[in-house]
């Protein structure tokens, strides 16, 4: 690597090592077609943004976990959005795995991997806490059995849950 | 390691100890780091060859209004798969304002189901179809009562495919390619596309050079949990005159895809239809360097399972999109909450059959055409594929979760110079998974896979039996400790084993970043991403990852 080069990678993280991290709108289609903002789910309250795929056993395991916890916070304002990452091979039958498990959170086609190229997404599972105002509270890599407890303390500390 | 890695880990650290200091700026930053390290012995039945890789990725996103500035930089010392990089491998600038999207520098582009562009790249494949050129993109929805929705996307760049079988291999290309869709009414989706390409395909020292075209049209109809999709697309390649090709030649192949489900609470169905024919070519024509194959950026639904445990995984398909028929039919049913049955049978071969034509010694293959070339064949010599799979995940509480399944495929790929000699594969497989939860935050997973197989190409035994096991204890939410041991006895496998061990151990030190690390012996394959399969040799060693996110 020649040094203009090694110069802008260690000013980049020396100057912008101290700003505040927030985030940024995506716009992605749902299981029927329809357009779905991430401003327009912040409106709501935090959202969750849990990215996954048919071929991550993890990341179902992490989504019926997580859909538990959305039944259980919806009421308080908590958003769940999973973002299903499969290739055209197999994402036809997205909605069908969706449906039967009768989930009833939101689940959007981020094909391309767009938004998880953006949210710096390396590996499944993946997934983003992201506060009603668009600050980026926590990012989530990999699921470990057990993690829901952690999961709902989270949720309950940005919801502000069972406290006076 | 270099002087720069060290210094760019000091600006990472420096980076994530600041992230929550509330300096408030319309700029935003995030940056994820991958580092993948190996050393030890890739096994062979006659020698072991002595294999290492050191593999940095650093990625970085700065956000400035409107603007998204990103790079990465790669130090691969040497890569394990592909072709490696010193240097900044990725950058790009990009502009979102309400609807609209440009972007410059390096991206990724997948146009509806990818039969006329899915450009991505697989890591563990070194499979990589990166653009590097100029994107705009605009979606708008026009009226409130009866919306229309339009979106559509232009791009023009370059690929430098490396041929992840032989990095020696680049094939160059120019794109130029354009996308819409408009939905009308809100039930209906129609759209198109259109690539331009001139391409440089080598053949050994000798470079064809090619204009390909793709004009693709797709409808999708959604109602009341049924979906359809149709898509259709046609190209025609033109060689221009070289020593392999004195004359221009202008094949022409066309490919379609469909699918279609029906869902309710508690039921999906899906079925799959591919019929490529993007490169109907005898036998003696197939080849990777074929100017004529679907382009490397073409990549369409294999229309087959994919798993993601061990033995399920081990003989796998390698679908061939230039000439393929096939179809896939999926069930996913609960009939209580806490059981959920998956069922899917797919089936894949070749178009036709072929035959030697020529009397003398010489050879030239003519096709045996048939009318019901749009389905595929169980005939040996259509190289056919078939499964069927059946799954059941039961939660016995919600702390104790069982899963088993039952697998049967066979893969036949047919040689025509000498039939008996063609490769028939059939297995047998049935995957157990067990999972308990106690304690709240600890956990104990274990996987047992039983595979009978058989396989013509072994020379005396060629039926044999595989045992995969592997044992997983976590503690949420810092650390997994895994045994994985597989056990076979097949005399011929490649590595020259019968025995397989292998320790790992996951810490995760913060929620998005983590260290794995594991020591002992895989027994490799062949492995496959979307239709695209290499072989993977077995390795005996140490390797470590380390994934760091910095939202």
């Amino acid at each position: 690597m020649n040094k203009p080069a090694q110069l802008f990678f260690i000013l980049f993280f020396s100057i912008f090592s101290n700003l505040h991290s927030q985030t940024y709108d995506f716009d992605l289609n749902d299981l029927d077609g329809n357009s779905i903002k991430l401003s327009e789910l912040m409106q709501k309250g935090p959202v969750f943004v849990q990215f996954w795929a048919l071929w991550c056993v993890p990341c179902k395991e992490e989504m019926k976990v997580l859909n538990d916890l959305y039944i259980k916070y919806k009421d308080s304002g908590f958003v769940y959005v999973a973002l299903n990452q499969d290739s055209p091979k197999s994402s036809a039958k997205v909605k069908s795995y969706i449906e039967s498990k009768g989930y009833k959170f939101q689940c959007l086609l981020d094909s391309d991997l767009k938004v998880f190229e953006q949210y710096g997404g390396q590996n499944l599972p993946f997934s983003v806490f992201i506060s009603s105002k668009g600050d980026i509270l926590k990012t989530y890599t990999g699921y470990i059995l057990g993690d829901e407890i952690k999961l709902e303390e989270d949720i309950k500390l940005v919801l502000k849950v069972g406290k006076n | 390691m270099k002087k720069f890695n060290w210094l760019l880990f000091t600006a990472l650290f420096i980076f994530c100890s600041n992230i929550n200091s509330q300096i408030k700026l319309n700029v935003k930053v995030s940056a994820s780091n991958l580092l993948r390290y190996g050393i030890g012995k890739e096994n062979s039945i006659t020698t072991d060859n002595s294999k290492k890789y050191f593999e940095e990725l650093g990625d970085v996103r700065l956000f400035v209004n409107d603007f998204l500035f990103g790079a990465r930089y790669e130090y691969d010392d040497p890569i394990e798969f592909g072709k490696g990089s010193k240097s900044i491998s990725r950058r790009f600038i990009e502009f979102k304002k309400d609807e609209f999207t440009a972007r410059a520098g390096n991206f990724y582009e997948l146009f509806s189901k990818g039969l006329t562009l899915n450009a991505f790249e697989s890591r563990p494949l070194g499979w990589n179809t990166e653009f590097d050129g100029v994107k705009l993109s605009y979606k708008h929805t026009f009226g409130k009562k009866n919306p229309i929705k339009v979106n559509g996307t232009l791009l023009g760049g370059g690929i430098n495919f490396t041929d992840f079988l032989d990095t020696s291999r680049t094939e160059v290309y120019s794109v130029r390619a354009g996308t819409f869709s408009v939905s009308p009414i809100k039930y209906f989706t129609l759209g198109g596309s259109y690539l331009y390409s001139d391409g440089q395909v080598p053949t050994g020292n000798i470079i064809t050079n090619i204009s390909s075209e793709i004009f693709e049209s797709n409808f999708s109809f959604s109602w009341k949990g049924i979906d359809l999709f149709v898509s259709y697309a046609n190209k025609v390649t033109i060689s221009h005159p070289n020593a392999i090709y004195p004359q221009s030649r202008a094949p022409r192949g066309d490919g379609a895809y469909g699918s279609i489900s029906y869902t309710r609470e508690g039921f999906g169905i899906t079925l799959d239809y591919k019929n490529y024919r993007f490169n109907l070519v005898t036998p003696d024509q197939r080849s990777a360097t074929d100017p004529f194959k679907p382009l490397p950026f073409q990549n369409a639904p294999s229309c087959i399972k994919e798993y993601s445990t061990t033995l399920l995984s081990r003989f796998p398909h390698n679908v061939d999109f230039g000439d393929e028929v096939g179809w896939q039919m999926d069930v996913f049913y609960s009939p209580i909450e806490n059981l959920t049955i998956n069922a899917n049978a797919s089936l894949t071969s070749r178009h036709y059959d072929y035959f030697d034509a020529d009397t003398t010694t010489l050879t030239r293959y003519e096709r045996i055409d048939r009318n019901d070339d749009f389905l595929p064949s169980i005939k040996d010599e259509l190289s056919p594929y078939w499964e069927l799979y059946l799954e059941a995940e039961y939660y016995v509480n919600k702390n104790l979760k069982a899963k088993l399944g039952v697998s049967r495929k066979t893969n036949i790929l047919y040689s025509i110079v000498d039939p008996k000699s063609s490769d028939k594969i059939r297995t047998f497989t049935v995957p157990l998974e067990l999972q308990y939860t106690f304690a709240k935050i600890y956990g104990i997973k274990l996987n047992a896979e039983f595979q009978r197989a058989f396989n013509s190409l072994r020379a005396d035994q060629k039926n044999f039996v595989s045992q995969y096991t592997s044992i997983a204890m976590s503690r949420s939410p810092n650390i997994i400790l895994g045994g994985n041991f597989e056990v076979t006895d097949d005399n011929e496998d490649p590595s020259g084993k019968k025995f397989w061990v292998n320790g790992e151990l996951t810490y995760r030190f913060s929620s998005a970043n983590s260290v794995l690390v594991s020591y002992g012996s895989e027994r490799g394959g062949l492995k496959c991403s979307s239709g695209i399969c290499r072989y993977v040799n077995p390795f005996n060693g140490f390797r470590l990852t380390v994934i760091n996110n910095f939202n």
